[in-house]
């Protein structure tokens, strides 16, 4: 997985099945949340530029946090999605700023 | 230290320093107290003069189980009695309305009485003996202040008057011409917890990063600043600090990691109904129309509120622009809080339900300014007594999702009392200190 604006990538493990965000920060990068994994935040959203046909589908947990995207007129036309629940199965390109390496 | 029960039920100070005692949210003896002491002798904010227009409108204001009558007797006097008859204690009149023919009438034997209260007809007088006076048959007043076009009751005949009550509020808050301010819109839930519980979650920002974590995205949470204003307290900037915006400093994000555009429409998104839609759509245009050089999101959005206040004809002369983009949350002792902008403002007033420790009647009352050629109707008072059953957005329902835990952890035995925030939660603790001036003395 590729992340914009820092350049910085993420080897995504399908077999192992983390979240984005999850193996993000197991590979040593921060990236910014504050309820670290609930889906309540949104935080730790990010925009989808290319692969989304490589994201599984939002479960439960995403579906409810993304409304909180889909009314926003922002957002509109984007696609958004919370690293903290995303898995991913191939090659994606993602914008979120913020993340960079954990200090 | 604050007061709390003994064993024996008398008010004695807690032994546990800083500890808020929870027997003043959870215990019956606790809510008499205040009912005893609090209520019948603070000012409290029983209505705006605009909700009581005309000469013979009439609002009865429910403090617990005391009704009190507040009527305009002329056209520049608005008085208070105690909603109750002094023949057989009928009250008097019930929600809001008018007295159409000049005159109060008891309901039940007829007794009538004029608008200022003084007896009019005692039916078949001549049948009570002749040592009952006038003076006794007459409604019994208790007083009335006004400020900022909100009407004040206070029971107690003694009290302080309502300008030293409200301390340097008065002079701080006239930019803002509350008097010049008309409802929007006015409702009212239930909420399952103690009026003070209802009150807190407006009167602290400690909670955001728990309850409403989505805000952080575009508030700087840690950033507030509390203070006692008097018996008062405020939280936010109140003119100290230039109206910014950016992510809290929890997110660990840096300048260069958001854009200001879309955290403002973002947050005028999130907060919707608190901002005109004029407002809103042209906050969103910013994310078509690329800003000027040297110009930023928040410089544009500053521009934009003080024209649009400029455009609907309200003289603003004596502000400068600076005033104009202050906001702050006040806390008016007791039991009302909220934002405050030059312009609008929404105002949260917690009472108790009944005589209920456990439940509480909230109403928000959002105002703004109408242009000097508007003549503005008093809106419709809407009233939800199941808070669930309506969708108040997302920041509302976390809070009020959170009232029936608060209040049911705080029963629990387990509970030994609670450990406030000294800085985030200051308002609270503050709020506790001046109740004991009242419980008291």
């Amino acid at each position: 997985m590729h992340i914009e604006p820092s350049g910085l990538n993420v080897d995504v493990d399908v077999e192992e099945g983390r979240s984005v965000m999850a193996e993000a920060e197991r590979q040593g990068l921060f990236w910014p949340t504050v309820c670290h994994g609930l889906a309540e935040c949104h935080t730790c959203f990010f925009e989808v530029i290319e692969g989304e046909e490589n994201l599984l589908p939002p479960n439960a947990l995403e579906a409810t946090a993304l409304k909180d995207f889909s009314g926003r007129s922002w957002y509109e036309g984007k696609v958004i999605r919370l690293a903290c629940q995303t898995r991913v199965r191939g090659d994606v390109t993602v914008r979120k700023p913020g993340v960079r390496p954990a200090s | 230290m604050v007061m709390t029960l003994s064993r024996e039920g008398d008010l004695v100070p807690t032994t546990q320093a800083n500890i808020i005692p929870k027997e003043r949210y959870v215990s019956q003896e606790f809510f008499d107290l205040e009912m005893e002491r609090l209520w019948p002798r603070v000012w409290q904010m029983a209505c705006r003069e605009e909700e009581v227009p005309r000469v013979g409108d009439y609002l009865e204001y429910i403090i617990g189980d005391q009704s009190i009558l507040v009527t305009r007797s002329d056209p520049d006097t608005i008085r208070a009695f105690y909603n109750t008859c002094p023949h057989k204690g009928t009250r008097l009149a019930a929600g809001v309305g008018n007295f159409a023919t000049g005159e109060i009438r008891c309901r039940f034997h007829a007794w009538r009485f004029e608008l200022d209260g003084t007896n009019k007809e005692v039916v078949d007088r001549f049948d009570f003996p002749e040592s009952m006076t006038d003076a006794e048959v007459c409604l019994n007043q208790i007083k009335v202040g006004r400020w900022g076009g909100f009407v004040f009751i206070n029971m107690d005949p003694d009290s302080e008057s309502l300008e030293s009550f409200l301390g340097p509020l008065p002079a701080l808050l006239a930019p803002y011409g509350f008097e010049k301010m008309r409802f929007r819109s006015y409702r009212s839930v239930i909420l399952p917890a103690n009026w003070k519980s209802a009150l807190d979650a407006f009167n602290e920002g400690y909670h955001v990063q728990g309850t409403h974590p989505q805000l952080l995205r575009w508030t700087d949470d840690t950033n507030l600043a509390y203070g006692a204003l008097g018996k008062h307290n405020h939280m936010g900037a109140l003119g100290h600090i230039k109206h910014e915006i950016r992510p809290s400093p929890r997110l660990g994000l840096g300048p260069g990691d958001y854009d200001e555009r879309e955290l403002l429409a973002v947050m005028i998104d999130e907060l919707g109904g608190l901002f005109p839609k004029e407002e809103r759509q042209k906050v969103l245009d910013f994310k078509e129309k690329p800003l000027p050089e040297g110009t930023t999101a928040m410089d544009a959005y500053n521009a934009l509120r003080v024209q649009m206040l400029r455009n609907k004809g309200i003289d603003l002369g004596h502000l400068s622009d600076e005033q104009l983009l202050m906001s702050d949350d006040v806390h008016f002792f007791p039991n009302v809080v909220g934002p405050i902008y030059p312009g609008s403002t929404t105002l949260f007033r917690t009472r108790p339900n009944g005589l209920d420790p456990h439940s509480a009647i909230k109403d928000l009352w959002t105002l703004e300014w109408v242009a000097p050629d508007e003549d503005r109707q008093m809106c419709e008072r809407k009233f939800y007594p199941d808070w669930a059953a309506k969708d108040w957005g997302l920041v509302t329902n976390q809070d009020y999702a959170n009232m029936a835990h608060v209040q049911a952890g705080m029963r629990s035995r387990g509970c030994s009392g609670l450990r406030l925030n000294p800085r985030q939660e200051h308002n609270v603790i503050h709020m506790h200190e001046v109740i004991d001036e009242y419980l008291c003395s």
